[in-house]
C-alpha cells in the first residue's frame, strides 16, 4: 500500500515538473515578444510634441439633389408599372418607392421631417413592423429587425469628412471603388464590406452617403457571410420624405 | 464537497492516499489555471463571431492585475506622457499587428481631431484573441488567462483588420473592423465608457450601443453591461456623458450568451472623401490614430 502511494506521489511530481517545463518555454516566447513590442513602441513627449497622425482636413456639406430624388422616384414608379404589364414577371423590380412615416407604427414623423437628406430604408414585412428612425438633421439612422437572427441599420449623411490626399487614403478609396458594382434599385455603384460584427453595403445617391448594415447572430450565417442577402435587402428601398427639400 | 470516507478508518495508508489525492487535485488545478484551459487545439481556425470564444473563467472581483505588475518596469519619465496610474503611455504604429494575427491596415488619419477618448480610466488597446486568454494566444506563446498582468500594460497595439474568418475588401486577410480596448483592470462592470462626441443614441440591441453625430459619424460600443446602461435609445448625449460600464456582454438575438473577454470593442463609421467634390464612401474606418490622438489630449488634461 505504502509503495503504491509513494509511486503515485512520484508520478504526480513528475507530471508537475513536465508541466512546469512546458509552461516555462511558452512563457519565454510570449515574454520575448512582449519585450520586442516594448522596444518598438513610441511614447509622447510632454513638451513640444509633434502632432499625432494626419488630422482630417475639414468637413464639407454636400448639396442634396432633391430634383434628382423626385425624378428618380417617378422613373422607378414607371419601371414598376411596366414590369406589371409584363405577364411573366411576378416579383417587383428593384427600385425606390415613397412610403410616409405614418405608415410605420414605430416611426415618429417628426424624426423624418427634420432630416435634411432623403430618408431611405429597405422594404420588408418585419422591417416595417419594427422600423425606427432617429434624426440628427444632417444625418439619420433607421433600425429594424429583418428576420430571426438578423438586425439592420441604415444610415445616411450629407456632411463628408475630407481626409486629404494621403497616399494610403487614395489607395484605399481606389481599391474599394474597384470592387464596386451597380445597385439596381438606386442606379448607383455600391460596395459590400464584411467584418465580424456586421456586413455593410454602401452607396452614394442624391449627394448623400448611405450605409446599410446587417448584424447576424452568427457572423458565419450565410445571410451575413455572403453578399446575396444584403443585396436583395437593398433592392427595394423606401423613401420616407418625398416632399422634402432644402427650402423647408 | 469531496467525501473523505477513507480518513474515517484511522488507517495511516488511508491518510497518505488523501494527501496524494489533494496533491493531484491541486496540481491539476495549477495546470488548468496556468495553461491547459486556454490552449486551443493546434491548427484551429479563428472561430466566427465578433470575438472568438475564450475558454478561461470569467474574471472575479478579486483579481488586481495592476498591483501585481512587473516591478522591473522603468519608472515614469517626467518628459513623456504618463497615465493616471503613473505608467508611461506607449503605443505601436498603426497597422503593426501581433505576429500571425493579420495584415493590419495602415491609416494615419485622425478622422476626428476633437473627440474625447471613449473611456474614463486608463486602458490598454490590444488583442483579445492572439494574446493571453485569447483562443489563438498559443500562436504567440502567450498562454494564460485573460487577466494575465501582461495584458494590462502598454504598449497599445492596433487590432483593426485582425484576422478572423472571412475576407473582405478593406482587410484582405481577415475582418476585425474595430479596436479592442481593455480597461486598466480585469474587473468587469466597473470602468465607464463615455460618449466621444455630441450626438444621439440611435440603437441599443443585443450587446451594442450605437451613437451617431450630426456629421454622420457612427460610433459603436460593444460588450458593455447592457443591463445597466446610463442611456436609452433616442437620447441625445454630450461629449463625455457616461454610456455604460465595460463588460463582456455578448448576446444572440434570443438572449443566448456567447463568451468573450472583458473589453470594449469600438467601431467608427465615416462618410468620407479624399477631396471635397468627390462622391463619398460611408464605411467603417480604422479609429486607431483618432484614439491615440484623443488619449494624448486626455493625458495632457486637455
Ligand atoms: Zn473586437
Amino acid at each position: 500500500m505504502r509503495r503504491i502511494a509513494i509511486a503515485a506521489v512520484a508520478a504526480a511530481l513528475g507530471a508537475a515538473s513536465l508541466a512546469a517545463l512546458a509552461q516555462t518555454a511558452d512563457t519565454d516566447a510570449g515574454d520575448a515578444l512582449q519585450r520586442t513590442l516594448a522596444e518598438r513602441a513610441l511614447t509622447r513627449p510632454r513638451a513640444e510634441a509633434p502632432p499625432v497622425g494626419q488630422p482630417s482636413d475639414e468637413n464639407v456639406e454636400s448639396e442634396i439633389n432633391w430634383m434628382e430624388m423626385r425624378t428618380y422616384l417617378a422613373v422607378s414608379a414607371r419601371r414598376e408599372i411596366a414590369a406589371r404589364q409584363t405577364a411573366a414577371v411576378v416579383a417587383r423590380p428593384p427600385g425606390m418607392r415613397a412610403a410616409s412615416a405614418d405608415s410605420f407604427k414605430n416611426v415618429a414623423a417628426r424624426e423624418v421631417n427634420v432630416t435634411r437628406l432623403p430618408v431611405l430604408a429597405p422594404e420588408g414585412a418585419r422591417i416595417a413592423q419594427t422600423l425606427k428612425v432617429y434624426s440628427l438633421g444632417d444625418s439619420y439612422s433607421a433600425t429594424a429587425e429583418v428576420e430571426d437572427g438578423v438586425a439592420m441599420r441604415m444610415s445616411g449623411a450629407r456632411r463628408k469628412v475630407v481626409i486629404g490626399d494621403l497616399k494610403s487614403a487614395r489607395t484605399r478609396i481606389a481599391g474599394m471603388r474597384k470592387a464596386q458594382s451597380r445597385l439596381e434599385s438606386m442606379d448607383a455603384p455600391y460596395l459590400v464590406t464584411r467584418s465580424d460584427s456586421s456586413t455593410d453595403l454602401t452607396f452614394a445617391k442624391f449627394g448623400a452617403g448611405y450605409v446599410l448594415s446587417i448584424m447576424c447572430d452568427d457572423a458565419a450565417d450565410a445571410r451575413c457571410a455572403e453578399g446575396a442577402f444584403i443585396e436583395k435587402l437593398a433592392s427595394n428601398i423606401i423613401l420616407m420624405n418625398p416632399e422634402a427639400g432644402d427650402e423647408q | 464537497m469531496r467525501n473523505f470516507r477513507s480518513s474515517q478508518n484511522g488507517n495511516a495508508a488511508g491518510w497518505l492516499l488523501v494527501l496524494i489525492v489533494i496533491a493531484i487535485i491541486a496540481g491539476g488545478y495549477w495546470w488548468v489555471s496556468n495553461k491547459g484551459a486556454s490552449s486551443p487545439p493546434d491548427n484551429e481556425a479563428p472561430p466566427a463571431g465578433e470575438e472568438p470564444p475564450i475558454d478561461d473563467n470569467p474574471p472575479t472581483d478579486d483579481i488586481p492585475p495592476i498591483e501585481e505588475d512587473d516591478p522591473a518596469e522603468p519608472p515614469a519619465e517626467p518628459d513623456v506622457l504618463t497615465d493616471a496610474d503613473g505608467r508611461v503611455f506607449a503605443y505601436l504604429p498603426v497597422g503593426a499587428l501581433l505576429p500571425s494575427s493579420g495584415p493590419g491596415f495602415v491609416d494615419e488619419t485622425v478622422y476626428r481631431p476633437e473627440v474625447a477618448f471613449p473611456t474614463e480610466d486608463p486602458v490598454f488597446l490590444n488583442s483579445q484573441v492572439y494574446r493571453y486568454g485569447g483562443g489563438m494566444g498559443s500562436l504567440n506563446g502567450m498562454n494564460g488567462g485573460q487577466c494575465d498582468a501582461r495584458n494590462y500594460d502598454y504598449p497599445w497595439q492596433d487590432t483593426f483588420c485582425e484576422h478572423r474568418d472571412r475576407n473582405q475588401p478593406l482587410c484582405p486577410g481577415g475582418g476585425h473592423e474595430g479596436l479592442d480596448i481593455r480597461p486598466h483592470t480585469c474587473v468587469k462592470n466597473t470602468h465607464w465608457a463615455i460618449a466621444v462626441d455630441d450626438g444621439r443614441v440611435i440603437d441599443i440591441r443585443r450587446h451594442w450601443v450605437t451613437m451617431q453625430t450630426p456629421d454622420g459619424t457612427i460610433y459603436n460600443y460593444l460588450h458593455l453591461n447592457m443591463g445597466e446602461l446610463s442611456v436609452v435609445e433616442g437620447q441625445e448625449v454630450r461629449k463625455g456623458d457616461r454610456i455604460g460600464k465595460i463588460s463582456n456582454d455578448f448576446f444572440k438575438s434570443d438572449g443566448t450568451s456567447v463568451p468573450t473577454t472583458t473589453h470594449l470593442h469600438f467601431e467608427m463609421y465615416e462618410n468620407y472623401v479624399a477631396a471635397p467634390g468627390e462622391t463619398p464612401l460611408f464605411t467603417k474606418v480604422n479609429p486607431y490614430m483618432t484614439l491615440v490622438a484623443a488619449y494624448d489630449r486626455k493625458l495632457r488634461g486637455e
